[in-house]
């Protein structure tokens, strides 16, 4: 009889505001995605209609080919991406395995926010990070966009273009690989064989 | 028909300021109170004994006006329209679409908030002995001219 392994990790997704972080979850999740969206007020009701006041949920599941093997199913959370629901960040990377930081090429306004954003966010955090760059095709210009938030060139980058599924599959196969070289992951996966 | 007219802003007048002895408003000051939302939110405060504050903000957490001795705090504002946005979730656990109101209780006082359509939240806090059906009903009464305050603060 065959011991089915099922790993659960948490992804938080967040970056700053309008830069695709529902996008990516409702793109790819494969659960009913529970989303806080609400009409945008003020400036920002110019750059978009909807905005998040809480928190996206969705889940990815990605199970082993052949019995017997792993599967790994990846809980989303996305925050908001404006300063004022800085808290709900706060709340959600509680032991968050894996960060989305999620960034749009077509913003530099918002760079140093997002810059600053990332340093707020992986303060206290151990957990590996990917760096989403929206609305972007080119690897040169998402590792421009990423030096220009202040990542260096270790931290993992993917262009993508959120709005298409299989572009937000390609950031969660980045996430899966930043997992894989987790060492958490990789102690996780012994205690299994043990 | 003036008389009639007269009463009415004379009621109005008496939820705004109690005091009978106070300065009689012109006509204009009325119509200003009535659409002011600082003055609205000071009015409920004064119609609801234990009622010790209240503020309208943006549904997506942007304040809008309080009540007098309230301080500004833009972080409430989006506590309360994060909550909100949960609630608005958790109401589909029991079939529901439309959400109403959120009531946070605890020993020293109780946090109601109100939706003011799709666009709006209102809080209003109280002591924890206040009758909840008052504040309903006053709320309740101006949640059309609140909504229109939202709009115009948006």
């Amino acid at each position: 009889m065959s011991m089915l392994a099922e790993h659960t990790f948490k992804i938080l997704v967040t970056g700053p505001f309008a830069a695709g972080k529902t996008s990516l979850i409702q793109s790819i999740s494969q659960s009913p995605v529970v989303t806080t969206e609400v009409a945008t007020s003020g400036d920002e009701a110019d750059v978009k209609a909807l905005t998040t006041v809480a928190m996206d949920f969705g889940t990815f599941a990605l199970e082993g080919a052949d019995e017997g093997e792993e599967t790994i199913n990846l809980l989303m959370f996305g925050t908001p991406g404006q300063d004022r629901f800085r808290f709900m960040t706060d709340i959600l990377k509680a032991d968050v395995d894996v960060v989305t930081f999620v960034v749009s090429a077509e913003a530099p306004e918002s760079f140093e926010e997002a810059a600053e954003m990332l340093v707020l966010v992986m303060t206290g955090l151990e957990a590996p990070i990917v760096i989403a760059v929206n609305r972007c095709d080119n690897h040169d210009r998402a590792r421009e966009v990423a030096a220009a938030i202040g990542a260096d060139d270790a931290i993992q980058v993917i262009p993508c273009q959120l709005v298409d599924p299989a572009s937000g599959r390609e950031v969660i196969a980045e996430v899966l690989v930043a997992l894989l070289q987790s060492s958490e992951y990789e102690l996780m996966s012994q205690g299994v064989q043990q | 028909m003036g008389l009639v007219a007269d009463n009415s802003f004379v009621a109005d007048l008496h939820l705004l300021n109690p005091n009978p002895f106070a300065q009689t408003p012109t006509l204009a000051s009325l119509v200003h109170d009535r659409l002011d939302p600082q003055a609205i939110l000071n009015a409920i405060v004064r119609s609801v004994a234990g009622v010790t504050g209240a503020a309208l903000a943006t549904a997506d957490g942007r304040s809008v006006a309080h009540s007098d001795h309230l301080a500004h705090d833009p972080s409430r504002s989006a506590m309360i329209a994060a909550t909100m946005g949960l609630a608005g979730q958790l109401i589909g656990v029991v079939g529901g679409r439309e959400l109403e109101e959120v009531i946070v209780r605890a020993e020293s006082g109780i946090v109601i908030v109100y939706a003011v359509g799709n666009e709006g939240v209102l809080t209003v806090l109280s002591r924890a002995s206040t009758n909840l059906h008052h504040i309903n009903t006053e709320v309740r009464s101006r949640i059309e001219v609140l909504r229109t305050a939202v709009r115009n603060g948006r």
